[in-house]
Formats: structure tokens, sequence, C-alpha cells
């Protein structure tokens, strides 16, 4: 099929959300935890062959790839009811199991060293796929496994598979609480370098907006990871809908993400999503319209990226998709862009066409919501660039006291020199830099003078 | 000579009455002045009778003679309302008659009567009869005949001084009319052998002749079925309106709903032919149910009115025609599933599932850089719907492609255009299921082909932008020559990736999503079926304006609008509209241009191939300027609301406003 896809879960974080994300499938799609399509998902009008295929026994095998250098979350998934769902061949744990100690070098290295075996597992499940549209990556950016091999992997998989487009869904550090991984400056740095320059797109997942979403508007006092991932599977399973319940539009990956990113390295986006309640207060008393959807996934507080506010800089959208979900009425989807528009709710780039692109989606029939209607955006917006700018900071302050580098120099890749972590500081600062240029209406010239 | 009067007063021959101008001379020379006028009078009133008596002896021979030979010619002034109209004269000479009689009765008893009675007695009738006399040789003169003798003796009524005997040559020639009437009403059947009713089997005319008279007289009722489902479904659109027989006094509405009911009624009885619906030839019965001897009885009731009731007559024909299309309602929903007919029209004519359609594209293409066969082109539409894991089966088999080919591909064009313009050839078929060949007709079906061919071509380039991105935008930046990424290349990629993205969004939510939804609720909140085909017609119509597609009709006849076309459809608007359709057609192709040169060019770009691309950077610049040029003039027009949508959707941050009204 045109978007088969490989799901490739790397590190504790990349592990967990890709668990959480592959129970959601299988609840949408109607199949049990052990693969089996339940006997009341008889509608087939969804397209599980897109993140699923069939073994000869009829058993749906997700097209995961389990990563990891230290066995807690993957033994976690194996004791797990859904433990018979993956492919025991595509689960791969380091023989040592020591993991990569937080430390992006230590886990580029092991990538590296176990590059072989890994590969073997992406090809072979590469191989097996009809028409392989693309990987998806999902990791941290912080810690050692997810960020370094995760970094490792992204740039064989360009060098291995120059026409297939990579997507990650990348979790940034939250900024609100003191890590206790000390390097996660150099870490995410590094990491950053690899996703500017070999993903395609990176869907940006800020833990930090996503723990302020919890306690705020969820009203969890201390979010739990499984509560946390539980929003990272939900972007997830709802960026891909149009993929798995096709319709009209956007029915494949290329589809949903070309008109999203005009130039290649402006390819970080944000996602927002409604409603965002708790449980306990679901009262939905009134119609939820396209409008009121369109109009909260503009706001802020539904933003799954926390920005800091850049007075540098007039930050505007270069492009959104909003995926609407549930029973609406097409009709108002025309008035509902008008409005925005005549209210100004969207600020857009002064250099090139930009607009809302809404894609009504179906939902899948297995799982009830109290909410009629649910909306997911994808947005890029040149604001993001105050996250990497936040990232950039930090690594200065780290870097100017010479912290803790001695962790780096042990690996054979930090040994003789600390190149590589200035040319990943330039790589982000031209990150950030042309994010700063597409705010103005010169990028256009701007762009064709860094040729 | 009081004998020779009452004689010619009976109506038969006597010296009186007599053509020979001499008898009668020598006769009334003896008489004197006074009773030559008298008596001149007296004949005057004979000669009224003779000759009405006349025309009725006539045609009632003639129609004896005539239904004993079964002459297959049908001479002007015969047929059953004639018949009638001579019955119910004879009817209404009755009391004249009589009166003759009486007379004669008199002078036997009273041998010395004066001729000034007698002249008195026939003069009393000299009036009706004359009028009468009129009214006959001029019905006789204009040749009428059949439902004509209608309207008539209508158009005579009020103005005639004897509107009781009009009025009862009326009722009896009603009294033949709706005996028609029931036969086609109730049972589909034409009890017609004198062509005399309004409507009339089309066979007799020739077929070109006919198609063109059935589409200008009978609108949207008349479907027609040509080709394959002519053979399929015969008998629906046998049969049309004649205007010439339609008396004046029934509106044309509600004679389409009397040829509607009857056709609908035949129509359930003849589809014997198809084999799923053998047991129908009971369900001409079935229709009406106990409903049957209800109508009959309503016709009846009709029939005995002194006076035809057009509000009566109406009422009833409309109840008549809403049991038979809400029991047509419920075959097409129920039996022949016209909402999931209606989902799969949707489906596939207008790419509803983008997937198989983006998969068909990928899989078909190799087949159309050489001469693909029809056969070719199915298989690779089979495969892409394997490839998609399509499950309904019988959806799948409901379509198939065809190839229109050119003659050939004019020596001028070049080689390898052959793909592009190949796939203007493929066209899709869908087998009608019974009923529903009222619904899409093959006039439909072609207007439904005409979309998909736009639709499908739109979500080609558009894939085809999309796999440049990817190479060339994306991609590129990441190979091993480092930072190729060319901004040149970039902006007319990213210009017409935005345009084309946006207006499949446009037609696909702003048009095709919300007329589908509105004439779905049509659908559903209806249990008539004639609502269904207007809220069918009127989605059709509106798909095809909005979508540029409606061509000004002296070009394209098969655009129909039904009698009741709900869109007004401004001709000057039109010709415009077309032209949104040519700019985007200009912007299509050079997509299309576009992607072709980039698959042969090399990366990073010569300057030979930098010089082309900015070329077409032009080239798109001015098509835009165009397009927003004309948007902004026609949005304002009354045709004109869903050029702002598209105009929204494009111009949303104002970029293409600013940038070419600043240029």
């Amino acid at each position: 099929m045109p978007c088969e896809m490989i799901t490739l879960q790397l590190g504790q974080c990349g592990n967990q959300i890709g668990f959480e994300f592959w129970k959601r499938l299988c609840a949408e799609h109607g199949i049990s935890p052990e693969g089996i399509l339940e006997p009341f998902a008889t509608e087939g009008l969804d397209r599980k062959d897109v993140f699923f295929y069939q073994a000869d026994d009829e058993h749906y095998i997700p097209r995961a790839v389990l990563l990891d250098l230290e066995p807690r979350v993957i033994h976690t998934i194996m004791t797990s009811p859904y433990a018979k769902l993956y492919n025991p061949e595509n689960i791969y744990l380091s023989k040592h199991g020591g993991g990569a100690g937080n430390n992006w070098a230590s886990g580029y290295s092991q990538g590296d060293r176990l590059q072989e075996e890994i590969f073997d597992i992406i090809d072979r499940e590469a191989d097996g796929s009809d028409s392989l549209e693309g990987f998806v990556l999902c990791h941290s950016i912080a810690g050692g496994t997810g960020s370094g091999m995760g970094s490792y992997i992204l740039e064989r998989l360009t060098d291995r598979y120059p026409k297939k487009l990579i997507e990650t869904y990348s979790v940034f550090p939250n900024q609100d609480e003191i890590s206790d991984v000390v390097v996660q400056p150099y870490n995410s740095l590094l990491t950053l370098k690899r996703l500017t320059l070999s993903a395609d797109c990176v869907v940006v997942l800020d833990n930090t907006a996503l723990n302020r979403i919890a306690t705020d508007r969820l009203h969890i006092q201390n979010p739990s990871f499984t509560q946390i991932n539980t929003l990272v599977s939900t972007i997830m399973s709802v960026s891909t809908t149009t993929l798995r319940y096709p319709s009209y539009m956007n029915n494949d990956l290329i589809g949903l993400i070309a008109p999203l990113i005009p130039t290649p390295r402006l390819h970080f986006l944000m996602t927002g999503y409604t409603p965002l309640t708790s449980d306990q207060d679901e009262v939905s008393v009134r119609k939820t319209t396209v409008l009121d959807v369109m109009r909260r996934l503009l706001q802020p507080k539904n933003m799954m990226v926390s920005t800091a506010h850049d007075r540098s800089a007039i930050h505007c959208y270069i492009s959104i998709l909003n995926i609407i979900q549930g029973e609406v009425d097409p009709t108002q989807v025309h008035k509902s862009l008008l409005r925005i528009r005549e209210r100004k709710l969207a600020h857009f780039i002064p250099w090139g066409p930009a607009s809302i692109q809404v894609a009504l989606s179906r939902k899948s029939p297995y799982i009830q919501s109290a909410h009629r209607v649910s909306g997911l955006m994808l947005a890029n917006h040149t604001n993001i660039s105050s996250l990497f700018d936040r990232a950039l900071q930090q690594y200065d302050k780290l870097r100017k006291r010479e912290a803790f580098l001695e962790q780096f120099r042990k690996e054979a890749m930090f040994k003789d020199s600390l190149e590589e972590l200035d040319n990943s500081r330039e790589v982000v600062q031209e990150l950030v830099d042309e994010y700063q240029a597409a705010t103005r209406p010169d990028y256009m010239s701007w762009g064709r003078q860094q040729q | 000579m009081l004998h020779e009067a009452v004689f010619a007063l009976g109506g038969y021959p006597g010296v009186l009455s007599s053509e020979d101008e001499e008898k009668k001379d020598i006769f009334i020379k003896h008489l004197h002045p006074c009773e030559r006028v008298l008596l001149d009078r007296i004949t005057r009133v004979a000669a009224d009778y003779l000759s009405l008596k006349k025309f009725i002896d006539k045609n009632i021979c003639a129609v004896n003679a005539k239904d004993s030979f079964d002459t297959s010619e049908a001479p002007c002034g015969i047929g059953g309302y004639i018949l009638a109209f001579c019955k119910a004269l004879y009817n209404v000479l009755q009391p004249y008659r009589e009166d003759v009689v009486s007379l004669e009765k008199e002078i036997l008893n009273d041998p010395f009567l004066p001729l000034s009675h007698v002249t008195y007695r026939a003069e009393k009738h000299a009036l009706f009869l004359n009028v009468l006399n009129r009214m006959v040789n001029q019905l006789s003169l204009e040749g009428l005949h059949g439902c004509q003798v209608l309207g008539f003796l209508r158009r005579h009524l009020p103005s005639s001084e004897i509107k009781d005997a009009v009025g009862h040559i009326l009722y009896n020639c009603h009294v033949f009319f709706y005996k028609q009437l029931t036969s086609w009403l109730l049972y589909g059947h034409l009890m017609d052998k004198h062509k005399e009713f309004f409507i009339e089997h089309r066979k007799d005319l020739s077929i070109g002749n006919s198609v063109s008279l059935v589409k200008s007289n009978c609108g949207s009722y008349a479907t027609e079925v040509n080709g394959d489902n002519k053979v399929m479904y015969p008998a629906f659109c046998d049969y049309r309106i004649n205007f010439s027989m339609l008396p004046p006094y029934i509106p044309a509405s509600v004679a389409y709903k009397i040829l509607f009911t009857g056709q609908t009624i035949l129509m359930f009885g003849n589809s014997v032919g198809d084999r799923k619906f053998s047991e129908s030839q009971k369900r001409n019965i079935s229709i009406w149910g106990s409903k049957e001897e209800e109508f009959l009885h309503k016709l009846q009731e009709l029939q005995n009115l002194p006076t035809f009731d057009l509000n009566k007559f109406e009422t009833t024909m409309n109840e008549i025609r809403a049991c038979v299309t809400e029991h047509l309602w419920h075959v097409a929903v129920e039996k022949a599933e016209l909402f999931q007919q209606l989902q799969l029209m949707k489906d596939f004519f207008l790419l509803g599932r983008g997937e198989l359609f983006l998969m068909f594209i990928r899989e078909v293409r190799p087949h159309l850089t050489r001469n693909a066969s029809a056969q070719e082109v199915n298989q690779a539409f089979q495969i892409a719907a394997r490839k998609v894991l399509w499950a309904d089966e019988s959806a799948l088999d409901k379509f198939h492609f065809v190839l229109h080919k050119r003659e050939q591909s004019l020596p001028g064009e070049r080689a390898d255009k052959s793909e592009i313009t190949s796939w203007d050839h493929i066209s899709l078929q869908y087998k009608v299921s019974w009923p529903l060949h009222l619904l899409f007709t093959d006039e439909t079906l072609e207007c439904y082909n005409m979309l998909f061919k736009f639709l499908l071509r739109v979500k080609r380039v558009q894939a085809d932008l999309h796999n440049m991105w990817l190479e060339h935008n994306i991609k590129a930046c990441k190979t091993v020559g480092g930072n190729v990424f060319q901004f040149s290349v970039w902006q007319l990629c990213t210009g017409l990736t935005f345009l084309i993205d946006n207006l499949q969004y446009y037609l696909q939510a702003d048009v095709l999503e919300s007329q589908y939804i509105l004439m779905q609720n049509t659908i559903q909140n209806s249990q008539d079926f004639e609502k269904v085909q207007q809220a069918h017609a009127v989605f059709q119509s509106n798909i095809l304006s909005q979508t540029f597609l409606r061509i000004s009709s002296t070009q394209n006849g098969h655009v129909s609008d039904g009698t009741q076309s709900v869109v007004p459809s401004n001709t000057t608007c039109r010709t415009e509209v077309n032209q949104v359709h040519r700019r985007l057609d200009q912007i299509l192709s050079l997509s299309e241009n576009l992607c072709e040169c980039m698959q042969k060019w090399s990366s990073p770009l010569n300057e030979e191939e930098l010089v082309e691309l900015l070329k077409m950077d032009e080239e798109f610049t001015s098509h835009v300027r165009f397009l927003m040029q004309l948007l902004f003039c026609l949005r304002s027009e009354p045709c004109g609301a869903h050029l702002s949508q598209l105009l929204l959707r494009l111009d949303f941050n104002r970029w293409f406003s600013h940038s070419t009204s600043s240029s």
C-alpha cells in the first residue's frame, strides 16, 4: 500500500510513547492486544495496513521496531497484555543492557557499533513492505538512547533510504523541573542538529507544555508518564487519522506534510488539540461547531509546545493543517475560515501564500467519546525557534563552564575535539536564524543569499 | 304544406329541404309571399338541424365502419371523442325532436293550424340549433379530434347561449377522457388507437427527431435512456406529451405528472426482462395495493362531476402521483440501495476515496506511457483496489473503465505528451441498477465522467507535485552535495503545490462534500422519488458549475437543467466561469510540464534549465494574476458565491492579491 510506515521506537521515552500509540491504534482499529481482530470490528472501512501487516495466521502485527539499550521499558511491554502483539524479532535490546547513561555520545557510538544488527531488522521490515512510504521515529531528545542512538539511526536512514520520508515524534524536555540528566543541554543540541539535517518532518512534543496541560487543564496533580503519554498517543494517532480512515484528501503521509513544509529546514511542527478536559468535568452542553474547534486550536493554551514570547520578531504561521474528527457540517468550514480571517485570529507569513487547511476525518467507530467533535492542529509556526533558542542558551551556560564534558570525552567522537558540539551549535543557530528570517517579508531573498 | 314543414323540421328529405331548387321554386311559387317568408324561416331551422343530424350520422357511421375494418390510418375527425360528442349532441337535440313530434300531432289533430304556429314552434329552437350548428361547422372546419375537442368545447362554454347543452356534450366527452386517463394512470395502458390522448407513444417518431422533441418538451421528467440502458430498460421513455392534444385547461405540470405516473406503472410492469425483478409483473398491482379501488373511485367521482374541476383534478392527480413516487422511493431506497449507490458515485466518480485513486494513478501510469488497452487499465484498477484492501467486491463490480481512443494523434504532437493526453481518454462506467436508471441517466453519467476526469487530473498533478517536493525540495538538500537547495525551484514548487492543494480542498470540501450533504438531507427528508430526482439534478448542476466545468449549453448539450432547475444559470456568468476553468487548466498544464521537466533535469540545474524554469515561473505569476483578477471581479456577481470561497482558500493571507497587485 502506498503509505506503509515503519515505526521505530528508541529508548525509554520512545518505547513508552510508542507503547501507548500502539495501544491506541489497536483500540481504534478493533484489534485485540494479541493482534486478533475483535468480533465487533466488522466495519472494514479503515486501513489497518498503514501501520499493521497481517501474518500468515491473520494476526495483525505492528510495523514497529523496538530498540533500547536498557531492558526496563521493553520488559514492561513484554509483560503487558500486549506482549504478543509485536514481532519478537523486531525487539532489540543491547546485550549488556547497561543503557547509554543519559549520554548522547554513548548512545551515538553504541548505535554505530550495533548498526548491523539494528539495520538487519529495519531492512527486513522494509523489504517486507509492499511500498514503504517512510519511517516514523519516536524518541526523546534529552536522554541517551533516544537522542544519541536516535541521531545515529536518523543519519543512517537518510543514507540508506534517500527517497523515503522520515518523520519523527520528538519529545523535548520539561523546562519547569530540574532534570536529573545534567548533560541534557548537550544531548538536546546534538540531537537537534540531526533533526534539522536528517529528518524530513519533526513533530515537536514539548514536555513542558504537556505537563502544564496535564496539571492546569486536566487537573492532574503530579502527572505520570502514562498520563502524559496518553496525550502524546492521542496526538500521534489523530495526526495519522486521514491515512487510516481514508477520505477524499491527505491519503498519504507526503500529502499530509508537503503542504505544511514549504522550505526544507523549517520542518518542525507544533501540535494543538481540543477538547482538553479531564473526564470529570465532561459536560458537553452546547453544540461544538467547526468554528469553535478551529478557534480553540489557535489558542496557545491548547498547544503542545510552550513557546516563549519573543520581542525580536513578529512570529507567524507558515502553514496550518487542522484535522477535525466527528460529526461536522462541511458547509461550515468556509464560514469558519472566513471568520478567522476577519478576526485576524492567525497571523501568517508575509513572503508567500499560506492558509489554514481543514481536513475532515472519520473517527474510529469503536472508541466511545463524550466529545462529538475533536480537532488536532498541525502547525508550522516560526515561534518554535524559541524552543531551540532556549536549548542554545542552556547549552551556552553549560558550555561556558565546560561542565560535565568529561562524560563526552570518554567517547571516541569527542576524544580529540569538541568540534561536533560547536558544529551542532552552529547548525541550530542557523535554524533559529532561518526561523527569524521567515518572519520577515524578505525571507526569499535571504534564502537566496544563504546559498 | 304543413306536413312538408314538419318533415323538413324532422330532418327528413322533402321538398323544403331539397337541394333541387327547381322543385322548391315550384312548391313555393303557389304560396302567398307572407307564407313564403314564414316557410323560409322554418327552412332555416330545419337546415341547421339537418346539418347537425348529418354530422352525427356521418361520424357514428364512420366510427362503426372504422371499428369493423380497423384501418391503420386514422383520418381526422374520427374517434372516441367525436363519437361521444355526437352521442351527446343527439341527446341534446332530443327536446327539439320531441317538439317536432308533438307539433306533428297537433297538425294531425288540427288541420287548420296556421303556418305561423309551426314557425313559432320551430323558431323556439332556432337560436339553439344555429349556435350548435355553427359550433359543429367550426369543429369540422378546424379538423379537431381527440382531446382537442375538450378544449374546443371548453372554449365555447362560457360564451355560448346554450351553456347547458355544451356542458352536457363536454361532460360526455370527459367520460371518454376519464376512461383513457384511468387506464393510463392505473395500468399504464394507453387505450388510444385513434391517437386522441395527450400522451403518445414515441415509437412512431423518428429517433433523432424524438430525442430533441422529448428534451425540449419534457424537461427533466422525460429521462432519456439510450445505449445499453435502452436495451435493459425499455418502455419508460417511449411516451411523451403531445401538446397539440393537451386540453388548454390542464396545465402542463399536471400533464407531466400524469405522464410520469403512467410511465412508472409501465416501468414496473415491463421490467420483466430484468431477471432480478421477475416478480414485478405483479408489482403494478402491489404499487396500488388497496388504493387501486380508492383511486378508481376518486376518478369516477371526478368523472361524475357536472363540470370539470381543475382543483379537484389536480389534487387527485397529485395523490395518485404521490402514491407512485412514494412506491418508487421505497423501491429505490430499499431495493436498489439508493444511498449506498449515491455514496459509491461520490467515492468513485468524485474521488471520495482518495487512497484508491491515488493508488490507481500509480498503478495505471506505466500502462499509459505506452498504448494501453482498456483491459490493462481495468487490471490496474483491480490491483489498486487490492492494494488498498478494498473490501466491497460488489461495489467494484459496478465500475469499469473504457478508453476513448482519439483517432491518430496529430503528427505535430510530441511523443512524450502521450501519457498526459491518454489520461483524458479514460472514462469510468457504472452499471446502473434498476430503477435508478431514472436517476443516473447516460447524460448524468457523462457529467459525472467530466468531473471524474477533472478531479483525477487535479489529484494526479497534486501527487506529482508532492513527489517533486520530496525529491527536489526536501531530499535534495540532504544528499551529498550538501546545500543544493534552490530557492528558485522552491518558489515555483511551493506556489504550485499551494494552489493545487487548496484547489483540491475547495473542490472536495467546499463543493462536493457540502453539496452532497445538502442533497442527502433533502433525500432523507422526502418520501418522494421525484424530489430525489430533483435533489440529484440540483446537486449535479451545482457541482458542475462550482467546479467550473459547466460549459455554455451551445457547446455542450448534455447539461440538462431540468424544468424546475433551482440554479439560475446566467449566461454571462457561464462564459466567465469558463475562463476560471481555462486558467486552472493552464496552471495544471504548467504543473504537469514542470514535473516532467524536473524528472529530466540535472540537479542542480544548469544554466539552460534555470532559464527554462524562470520562464515557467513567469508563466505561473501571470496565470495567478489573471486568476486572481477573475475571481475578484466575479465574486460579487450573483452566481459568484463559490468563487469567493475559492478565493478565500487561495488568498487566505492575501499573499496573491498583494503580490499581484503590487507587481
